[in-house]
């Protein structure tokens, strides 16, 4: 029991950390990139772990002082770290930041009357913006290159991604093509 | 590190229950569906961890460490179901991209891909379907829900002095 509550408390407390020293560049507007805020937040994680680990085998009663508990702990808490960024990151900071129906929704509770058709909509907010919007992302994370005529695809990462869908459909039974 | 290897397997237990489901088609890619079925995949091995555990304390068997770990691959795989039925629009470029033999596309392609019809009527309608609006046939309102939940994400964005994205 106190193995795993050193593992989940060093998880939480680094995940606050991460939390607040993100929030806090964000909000300093003193960045370039929003990953690289994001990124170097997540590395920042790191140390904390250490020393929340280590401070919390010296000081939490009933501990095994094994290296092996020290070492496998620490593994579960960096994992659990991950876990709890990941997500963070997929579910909150990432759907405000790229999901199409969570704007959707802004776009009609932003119109005068708090209610709009699909041209009020367009507007605004419309096929052409979103292709504007994500190609800059693309380009910026370098995920694509452009050489004036055609786009290209730039690195692996789409890739992967993609990948991963593939095994999902297979797994799932979609048909190919 | 047993319990971590049964953390594991559950999840692959869990995939597989749900994939065989979806097959028969019992279940669809609704996170709400995918969720419940993690929990009722979660009991054998909340048995094993909690009630009857498997293994002794002192072979560190760290309990709710390795639940939170079954749930994140969980709501991973939620998460990743959710994208199969409505591809981002980084995948859709993909797909253009890797059409071409020459993995390229041009702007005018990536134009007709994303029209309105595309991109901005069915995600729509899902807000409708879901709850968070209301279509009369002409316009579109928010529900109090739909309300509430841009209400959040608002402040969050306003916590973190940047505009929504989309």
């Amino acid at each position: 029991m106190p193995l795993d509550l050193l593992a989940l408390l060093n998880a939480f407390v680094n995940f606050l950390l991460f939390l607040i020293i993100h929030i806090f560049i964000f909000r300093s507007e003193k960045y370039k990139t929003a990953p690289q805020v994001i990124f170097m937040s997540f590395l920042l994680g790191f140390p904390g772990l250490l020393i929340v680990h280590t401070l919390g085998f010296i000081f939490i009663p009933l501990m095994p002082l094994r290296l092996g508990a020290f070492l496998f702990t620490g593994i579960v808490a960096m994992g659990l770290y991950l876990i709890l960024v990941f997500h963070y990151i997929a579910w909150i900071f990432g759907m405000s930041e790229a999901a199409m129906r969570i704007r959707l929704l802004n776009e009609i509770e932003l119109h005068p009357q708090k209610r709009a058709t699909l041209e009020d909509i367009y507007q605004n907010y419309n096929g052409e913006k979103i292709l504007e919007v994500r190609l800059k992302r693309l380009l910026n994370a370098g995920h694509l290159t452009y050489d004036g005529q055609y786009y290209y695809l730039k690195g692996k990462v789409l890739l992967l991604q993609d990948f991963v869908s593939g095994l999902f459909k297979k797994l799932l039974g979609f048909p190919q093509g | 590190m047993l319990t971590l290897l049964l953390a594991l397997f559950f999840f692959i237990f869990f995939v597989c229950v749900h994939a065989a489901l979806f097959r028969l088609k019992f279940v669809r890619l609704e996170p709400h569906s995918i969720g419940l079925l993690s929990l009722l995949c979660f009991v054998p091995y909340g048995l094993l961890l909690f009630v009857k555990p498997v293994l002794s304390p002192e072979t560190w068997p760290l309990p709710f460490s390795s639940a939170l770990i079954y749930f994140g691959l969980c709501l991973w795989y939620t998460g990743q179901c959710a994208a199969l039925e409505n591809p981002s629009p980084s995948m859709m470029i993909l797909v253009q991209l890797l059409k071409n033999p020459e993995k390229r596309v041009s702007p005018s392609e990536l134009k007709e891909a994303f029209s309105n019809d595309r991109m901005i009527k069915p995600r729509l309608m899902d807000l409708a379907a879901f709850g968070h609006a209301s279509f009369d046939g002409n316009h579109f309102t928010l529900t109090p829900r739909g309300r509430l939940i841009i209400s959040v994400i608002r402040l969050y964005r306003r916590l973190i002095k940047r505009d929504l994205g989309g």
